[in-house]
């Protein structure tokens, strides 16, 4: 896959999305180069403005640092941050750490930024289906979780 | 199918862009990005919610603004 196709790609995934309705109203999606990538070979992608809107209002912001080497597409650094209008948000991340313990290289936060809780790779496609099947569709198992109200202290 | 508004609004963002993303972080966390930076190089910005795209922009920003003749700030 080239940087080009990732883009359609990109612009595939969000479309099938927005033509089930799951996603709504202006999707923005940003490039910017980065220095020691060609852009034919990649860069940042950004939906960060007024982010992916969803049909009850969540939203998705999306931070992905690609390279494409040889075909493949290397998601350098991505942070796909997921946020109902109650609070309460989760967020995969790709970030490089001094501390794999207390942060793993790939991780996640769910409700509050600590602790950093170790995750396997993700990429957009993997994080709107999980999204979709667990805030989207309608059956018993998001019926258990939407409207749910947590109370808690760290 | 649904009826649906939904449209994809896609576009190269310029330097100046990325400088009002910076400048939008730098109000919101009350510290410059550099300074932010310098913390999140010393893992002290983890109660920062947007430390990847901050340090992201940061380093792409400073690159090309460097490479563009420019100062490598904010």
């Amino acid at each position: 896959m080239t940087y080009a196709e990732y883009k359609r790609h990109i612009r595939a995934i969000l479309t099938n999305y927005g033509r089930q309705g799951i996603l709504v109203g202006a999707t923005p999606i940003k490039f910017f180069p980065v220095q020691g990538i060609s852009p034919n070979e990649g860069g940042i992608v950004s939906a960060r403005d007024s982010h992916l809107v969803f049909q009850d209002g969540a939203k998705l912001k999306v931070f992905e640092e690609v390279r494409v080497t040889d075909g493949e597409i290397h998601r350098l650094k991505y942070s796909y941050h997921y946020e109902r209008l109650g609070g309460y948000f989760f967020r995969y991340e790709r970030e490089e750490s001094a501390d794999l313990l207390r942060k793993p290289e790939y991780h996640m936060h769910v409700i509050v930024n600590l602790p950093h809780f170790n995750a396997p790779p993700v990429d957009l496609e993997t994080i709107l289906k999980l999204i979709a099947a667990n805030f989207y569709l309608p059956d018993v198992y998001a019926r258990q979780i939407v409207g749910q109200e947590i109370h808690l202290t760290v | 199918m649904p009826e649906t508004d939904f449209y994809i609004e896609e576009h190269e963002m310029t330097l100046e862009e990325v400088k009002a993303i910076l400048e939008e972080f730098e109000r919101r966390y009350g510290m410059t990005s550099q300074e932010f930076y310098e913390k999140w190089k010393r893992g002290e910005t983890e109660w920062v919610s947007e430390s990847v795209e901050w340090s992201g922009f940061f380093r792409a920003y400073q690159a090309r603004n460097g490479q563009n003749g420019g100062q490598p700030k904010p």
